[in-house]
C-alpha cells in the first residue's frame, strides 16, 4: 500500500484496519526499538508496542498535528508507555498542554516518509553527539534510560538542580540544532 | 508566585521524563495556560523531546508482533463486525452440497495433495504441530499456508488463527481482480458441511484479506470461490484457493 502518513491518518479516522498494517510496516520497527531501548526487555517491549498501536487504532482522533508528525506521535506514545511500564505505574500526567500551532503535513508520497525518517534519525543522532558530554549523558539517562531526575542525581553524584539544568540546556541545544535542520519547528 | 523561569525548567524536565510530578503538574496547570511564553516553551520542549525517539538503534521486532496487533485490529474493526453479522444471518448449507464439495476439494491441484483425504491428513499434521505449540498455554497464533488453484496459480498467503481472540485472518497475494464479482470465503467441516464465512477484501497494496471471527474448532479447511456480489449461501464455482485449518 502506498500512502503518505497523512493518508494513513485519514484511513485511521475512517476506521480502516489496513491503515494499521501500513502504520506497523512503516514504524513498527522504530516503535519496538524505542520500547526495547527503554525497557531492555523483549517481552515488555512487545507488550508496550502492542498497547501503543492499539491505542492509536482506538483513538486515532486524538492525534494533534501541532504535536508533530505521525511517527513522533507514535514515539511519544511508546515512550510514555515504556516509562509507565518501567516505573510500574498506571499512568502519569501527560505534557498535553495547549501548544502553539505548527504546520500539518502536506500529503507527501510514501517513499518520502521512509527517506525522511532516515534523514531525521541522522539529524537527531548528530545533534545528540554534538551535545556536551554531561548534557548528552543526562538526556540519555532520562529519555532512553527512563531514569528520574532524582535517580540521575544519585547516579552521577551531582545536585538535583544541576541535573535539571543540564536537561534544559540539552533540550535547548537540541532544539536549536534540529530547527536548523528543519525539524521540530513550532510556529506561532 | 512561580516565575516563568521556574516553570520553564519544569517543562523541560517534564518533556524528557514523559510527564510531571504531582506538585509540578499543579504549577504547570496554574501557570502555563495564561502565559504565552511558557506555552511556547512547552511546545518547543515537547516537539524536541518527541524527536529523540527516532534516533534509537534499530532492533527487529518479534515476528509474531505484527500478527498479534493486526488480529486485534481486525477483530475490533467495523469490517470485522460485518463479517460476524453476515455469518450469523446465513443459513447453513443443505446436505445436497456433497457433489459440489467433492468437486471443490478435487479441483485443487493434485500435485499439492489436496484431495479430501490429503487435506484431512494435512490438517492432522497441523494438529500434531498445534499440540506441541499449545502445551504452553494455547494462545500462540496458529498458521497454515494457502494453496493456489489451477485457475489462479500465483496465489500465495496464509491463514492465521489467534486462539485468544478466536479470530482468523486469511491474507492472500497474487489473487487477480474479479470485476462484478466477489471472493467469498467458506469454512468446510466435512464433505457435507460448508459454511459461508465472509469475503476477501482487496487492500490498496493489491493483497486480499478477510477476518473470520469465532472458533474454528471442527472445521478442516478454508476456501474461497468467485461469486456474485453480495455472496451466495453455497459455492457455485471451483475454489481459487484453499488452506488447511489448524486444530484448536
Amino acid at each position: 500500500m502506498i500512502a503518505s502518513d497523512d493518508r494513513v491518518l485519514a484511513l485511521l479516522a475512517e476506521e480502516r484496519p489496513e491503515a494499521m498494517e501500513v502504520l506497523y510496516d512503516r514504524y513498527g520497527g522504530l516503535a519496538y526499538s524505542l520500547a526495547y531501548r527503554v525497557l531492555q526487555d523483549a517481552g515488555a517491549a512487545e507488550d508496550v508496542v502492542q498497547d501503543a498501536f492499539l491505542s492509536i487504532w482506538r483513538r486515532a482522533d486524538s492525534y494533534r498535528p501541532e504535536r508533530g508528525s505521525l511517527r513522533t506521535w507514535l514515539c511519544s506514545i511508546v515512550h510514555h508507555r515504556a516509562l509507565d511500564r518501567l516505573r510500574g505505574r498506571a499512568g502519569r500526567a501527560r505534557t498535553d498542554l495547549p501548544l502553539e500551532g505548527a504546520p500539518a503535513g502536506d500529503g507527501v508520497p510514501d517513499m518520502f516518509e521512509t527517506v525522511s525518517l532516515e534523514i531525521e534519525r541522522d539529524h537527531v543522532r548528530s545533534a545528540l553527539v554534538e551535545l556536551p558530554a554531561d548534557q548528552r549523558q543526562t538526556i540519555e539517562l532520562a529519555y532512553y534510560g527512563g531514569y528520574s531526575q532524582s535517580e540521575i542525581s544519585g547516579l552521577l553524584g551531582v545536585p538535583l538542580g544541576t541535573v535539571k539544568g543540564r536537561t534544559r540546556a540539552a533540550l535547548r541545544r537540541l532544539r536549536t540544532a534540529l530547527e536548523g535542520k528543519g525539524l521540530g519547528e513550532v510556529t506561532t | 508566585m512561580t516565575s516563568c523561569d521556574d516553570v520553564d525548567l519544569i517543562l523541560a524536565v517534564g518533556a524528557v521524563s514523559g510527564g510531571f510530578q504531582d506538585d509540578d503538574l499543579k504549577t504547570v496547570r496554574d501557570h502555563v495556560p495564561g502565559c504565552a511564553r511558557c506555552r511556547r516553551s512547552a511546545a518547543d520542549y515537547t516537539a524536541t523531546a518527541d524527536l529523540l525517539g527516532v534516533a534509537v538503534e534499530q532492533v527487529p521486532p518479534p515476528a509474531g508482533l505484527r500478527a498479534r496487533i493486526l488480529a486485534e485490529v481486525y477483530a475490533t474493526s467495523p469490517a470485522g463486525a460485518a463479517v460476524v453479522a453476515r455469518q450469523a444471518a446465513r443459513t447453513p448449507p443443505a446436505p445436497s452440497l456433497r457433489g459440489r464439495l467433492a468437486r471443490l476439494w478435487r479441483s485443487v491441484p493434485s500435485g499439492r495433495g489436496f484431495t479430501l483425504g490429503g487435506a484431512l491428513a494435512a490438517a492432522a499434521a497441523v494438529a500434531l504441530l498445534v499440540v506441541s505449540v499449545t502445551r504452553g498455554g494455547g494462545t500462540a497464533p496458529l498458521s497454515s499456508p494457502v494453496s493456489a488453484s489451477i485457475a489462479q496459480p500465483a496465489v500465495q498467503g496464509s491463514f492465521t488463527y489467534y486462539p485468544q481472540t478466536q479470530t482468523g485472518v486469511l491474507s492472500v497475494r497474487g489473487l487477480g481482480p474479479q470485476p462484478a464479482h466477489v471472493y467469498e470465503i467458506w469454512l468446510l467441516r466435512s464433505a457435507t458441511s460448508v459454511t459461508p464465512a465472509g469475503f476477501l477484501t482487496q487492500q490498496p497494496d493489491g493483497s486480499w484479506t478477510a477476518a473470520i471471527h469465532g472458533s474454528i474448532s471442527g472445521y478442516a479447511m478454508v476456501a474461497a470461490t468467485v461469486e456474485k456480489p453480495g455472496g451466495v449461501s453455497r459455492p457455485t464455482s471451483d475454489p481459487v484457493l484453499t488452506a488447511s485449518l489448524p486444530s484448536t
